[in-house]
């Protein structure tokens, strides 16, 4: 008659006597720690939990190293090279390594699929080379001990086989009608399972995560170590495994068999995180294919098409007579400046332009594909997770492109730099040769990893389908509550 | 007896509506995998004939040009595209370095995900840069499905799934007593029901894949070889899984002991062992970083470049005399000299920066090919990586393919300078003989160590393995 109250009484009669829930929470963990099983699993996840830390951490430093070392011996290269012209130079260039932020050490992400060296140089943007899985043997695609490998793909297994007899266990030991007999609400009986199952988990995971963090704290790397950074992404992982506790006690609840159960579970566990994102990866790589190198040079040809080009001085006539008209000269000789240099920076622009567009382009259709295989998060929790644990260690595709852009808007400074030196420094038709204070002066670069305001806010669609799993599967218990009271 | 129990075998399997299920589902996920590969290979061989086409009918143009060059009928001013001067070669003639992946690259995708198949040489290239396209690191990092995956990840669960519970069913149905009765011995039983599953799986499997195969235009006749070694492969994998479990089930533990023991030696073979493998591999043979030959090479060439012309030149001619006279020969007049005289310092230059790279290019290289050597030989520690490995080295596709290819790349490239310098400093036109007598780039994936063998050896004794471990403990059970 009065919902209302009805459910209110049924609130306070089930908390109203919560230590039921915790009394049978604390026989779960008890068995848990009973079984030898489950000692040597949490055994063996904390012994490649340490392995994955340790290698990661040397390879962390190492790779730190080597393009610390890299990136000093392309600055000797560009300081000790002989005199020459500024443009010979441009085309010289240089190079810029990637930074790897220190929260790479937990999560990789694409950093072995991504280039890591940027060439900069004149009239032309490259994309990143030296991809280090280029130079890798086959063992790596079946994946990478890095503590995100195990904290995302290994641990969704503990937790399964932790609790995946939890219901079907009472009902092959016969304690089942036991239990109905019992003053046990089922409900109290759910908390209580839940709550051991969960128990265990995190008693497996926060400590790991806290070594971690003490770790990643003390490695010198780039990027501050941000409390709140890591304890959300913390909190991710903890979502991401309240989700397959739900699974877990859902798949236990409706099976009859703990063998069954397991089967079933581990069927999700192998569509969620082995088939469903290379299936979606095949589908993003058929329906947007990237483009191959022709297509993009057609692409860049049109772009360019019409513009001045500033190795070819008949390209640029019109803005001859313009400079000449503007400085009252008849002669470009006669010009304050060198004009080759003006033509040059004028014929970069087109460049720039047309780069723009190509690069825009090609972004436009990994942002496609990445967005045909976020759709696969709908069958899978260990899609969003994966590309929030990038993100925010840095190391998705979305800050390669960022460091990407910011290579991009160094170089065109680079190659003003440059040309502005031979345009004021030389008149048109001088040999002008430039040296070392010139090359000492060229503009620095530096680049500062996003704000993590900024990489949640780009990861908004992600979080929603994390939030999305937690909620749906926490509705699919409920459901046991209403038909466990049916019956 | 033994056929009795087959018979009821094919009645309990024929009955199970899931197993039916997961059958189809198998089946599907085969034909997508074989599909989605032949898509990218059959895109693959279009850029090739693309490229081929090209480069026929560049070389037409060439001919023809040249034709009318020596006939006084055209004249062309830049000289980088005259087809009489050797320059022109680099630039018209470029040669492409194209992979090529063997019949059954159907099967999987290997490193062609992420290698760039298809390179021109010239004497300019990038000794060790390999890319030259656009990726999404993304989906690379994701990986693409091809049937390798079904095969090495999935197929053990199916197996695992179809066997767990051999014994302990029986067991827990209370009908194990009725088998023991009969005069056959439990082991017997055990087995012949296992192998019976098995065959089942394996024929399915291969009609399956060969079905598939035919729908991606692979030649079978073509391929049979292939097909055989894969055939062999795979029996020996699955048989490993076939008995792993039967082990298991002898310890007479319950269906839930089995499967979770059973799902624990996956994870093992498959998640754990290729990480601590790949952890090692790094390790112990390192691969030296290629930004070191980077710096090495800007350093080179600016040392080359800032030396003085025509002492680089008559540095180069006290080693090389045999030039001078050569180029004393030579039909070229005054003009042409001069021309002669920039591009014989441009590869003279070169040769020098070739030379002091060489030895860091070489030893990336071989370093490469030892890390692949090195991770070959411990693959062996799993039955998943070996089968893996050796699906990509049928497929032509794994990454000792690409190293060779890589390798033959530079030394084609090292032979095509070669020649160009050699003409430049003989101060030589371009005749259409010359053209012949070109270097060409060859690569077959045949000339690559597939490590067939090996991978035999180690799937056979992972096999022996588990069967002398039923042999010990069939003894404890009782059996």
């Amino acid at each position: 008659m009065n919902l209302n109250r009805f459910t209110w009484n049924r609130f306070f009669i089930m908390y109203r006597r919560p230590e039921m829930i915790i009394r049978i929470a604390k026989k779960e963990w008890k068995e848990q720690l009973r079984e030898k099983r489950f000692l040597a699993a949490g055994l063996l996840m904390v012994l490649l939990f340490g392995a994955a830390l340790i290698s990661s951490k040397a390879y962390y430093e190492k790779e730190q190293d080597l393009r610390l070392q890299a990136q000093h011996g392309i600055e000797e290269n560009w300081l000790n090279q002989r005199d020459k012209n500024p443009h010979g130079a441009a085309h010289y260039g240089i190079y810029l390594f990637k930074p790897e932020s220190r929260l790479a050490l937990v999560d990789r992400g694409v950093n072995r699929y991504a280039g890591t060296a940027f060439f900069v140089e004149g009239h032309v943007r490259n994309e990143a080379q030296f991809r280090k899985i280029e130079d890798e043997t086959g063992l790596v695609r079946f994946g990478e001990l890095t503590p995100a490998y195990i904290l995302i793909t290994l641990m969704p297994l503990f937790i399964i086989l932790i609790g995946f007899n939890s219901f079907t266990k009472e009902r092959e030991g016969g304690t089942w009608r036991m239990l109905q007999s019992h003053d046990v609400s089922l409900r109290k009986l759910l908390l209580g399972k839940w709550a051991g199952v969960a128990f265990t988990t995190f008693m497996l995971f926060i400590p790991l995560f806290i070594l971690m963090g003490l770790i990643i704290y003390n490695v010198s790397g780039i990027g501050e170590f941000s409390f709140t950074h890591y304890l959300i992404l913390g909190a991710f992982y903890s979502l991401y495994y309240l989700v397959f506790i739900n699974l877990t006690l859902i798949v236990s609840w409706f099976s009859k068999r703990s063998g069954a159960a397991f089967i079933t579970l581990l069927a999700i566990w192998i569509v969620a995180i082995l088939v469903v994102p290379k299936l979606f990866v095949s589908a993003a790589q058929y329906l947007n294919p990237l483009p191959d190198t022709n297509t993009v040079a057609e692409m860049y040809r049109e772009a360019r098409a019409g513009g001045i080009d500033g190795h070819v001085p008949s390209s640029a006539r019109e803005l001859e007579r313009e400079v000449m008209e503007e400085y009252g000269v008849d002669r470009l000789e006669d010009l304050p400046f060198n004009f080759f240099g003006l033509r040059l920076q004028v014929g970069e622009e087109y460049d720039t332009k047309a780069y723009n567009y190509v690069f825009g382009h090609i972004h436009s259709v990994i942002s496609d594909q990445d967005a045909l295989i976020r759709k696969g998060s709908l069958l899978s929790p260990f899609l969003p997770v994966r590309n929030l644990s990038m993100a925010m260690a840095y190391t998705d595709v979305d800050k390669h492109w960022d460091f990407s852009e910011a290579v991009e808007l160094y170089r065109q400074d680079f190659v003003r730099y440059l040309n502005e030196d031979l345009m004021y420094s030389s008149r048109t038709g001088d040999t002008y040769l430039a040296g070392s204070d010139v090359w000492a002066a060229k503009p620095d670069f530096s680049y500062e990893l996003p704000a993590m305001r900024e990489v949640l806010t780009a990861q908004t669609g992600n979080l929603l389908l994390l939030f999305g799993w937690v909620g749906f599967s926490f509705l699919g218990l409920l459901t046991i509550r209403s038909t466990s009271e049916e019956s | 007896m033994i056929s009795k129990i087959i018979h009821l075998e094919w009645r309990n399997l024929t009955s199970n509506r899931w197993l039916q299920v997961s059958f189809v589902l198998l089946a599907g996920l085969i034909l997508l995998a074989t599909l989605n590969r032949s898509y990218h290979h059959d895109a693959y061989q279009m850029k090739v004939d693309e490229v081929r086409q090209t480069q026929s009918i560049e070389f037409q143009n060439f001919v023809a040009d040249h034709d009318s060059v020596t006939a006084g009928l055209k004249e062309i001013d830049n000289q980088r595209i005259n087809p009489i001067f050797p320059f022109s070669l680099e630039v018209r003639l470029t040669p492409q370095a194209v992979f090529e992946p063997t019949g059954l690259a159907v099967l999987a995708v290997g490193q062609s995900d992420i290698h760039t198949g298809i390179f021109p040489v010239r004497t300019f290239s990038d000794p060790i840069n390999k890319a030259s396209v656009f990726y999404n690191p993304a989906t690379d990092l994701l990986g693409s499905f091809d049937f390798a995956f079904v095969l090495v990840f999935l197929i053990p669960l199916v197996v695992i799934a179809f066997s767990y519970n051999i014994l302990s069913e029986e067991r827990e149905n209370g009908t194990l007593q009725m088998v023991m009765s009969q005069p056959v011995s439990l082991m017997a039983v055990l087995v012949s029901k296992l192998l019976f599953r098995f065959l089942i799986l394996v024929v399915t499997l291969l009609v399956i894949l060969l079905l598939s195969m035919l729908l991606a235009g692979v030649s079978i006749s073509g391929n049979i070889e292939g097909i055989a070694l894969l055939s062999g492969f795979t029996v020996l994998y699955l048989l490993f899984w076939f008995g792993v479990s039967l082990l298991v089930n002898l310890f007479g533990k319950s269906s839930s002991f089995n499967i979770t023991a059973l799902l624990g030696v996956w994870v093992f073979f498959v998640l754990v062992i290729p990480t601590l493998l790949h952890v090692t591999v790094e390790k112990v043979h390192e691969v030296p970083p290629r930004s070191e030959a980077l710096v090495e090479m800007r350093n080179a060439e600016e040392e080359a470049m800032s030396l003085d012309r025509n002492e680089i030149l008559d540095r180069y001619f006290m080693d090389h005399p045999e030039f001078i006279e050569a180029a004393e020969g030579s039909s070229a007049d005054e003009q042409w000299r001069e021309i002669y005289e920039f591009y014989k310092w441009f590869y003279v230059v070169r040769q020098n920066i070739a030379e002091a790279i060489s030895p860091i290019v070489d030893d990336y290289y071989s370093r490469l090919a030892g890390q692949q050597e090195f991770a070959g030989k411990i693959s062996a520690f799993s039955p998943a990586v070996v089968l893996k490995e050796a699906m990509s080295s049928l497929a032509g596709t794994s990454p000792a393919h690409y190293n060779h290819f890589h390798a033959s790349t530079e030394e084609f490239r090292m032979e095509w300078m070669g020649t160009i310098r050699d003409k430049m400093l003989r101060e030589q036109f371009v005749s259409l003989d010359d053209l012949d007598t070109l270097p060409q780039f060859s690569y077959s994936p045949a000339d690559v160590n597939n490590g067939f063998g090996r991978a035999g050896m180690a799937l056979s004794f992972h096999l022996l393995v588990v069967c002398g471990l039923i042999v010990v403990f069939r003894k404890n059970a009782g059996l």
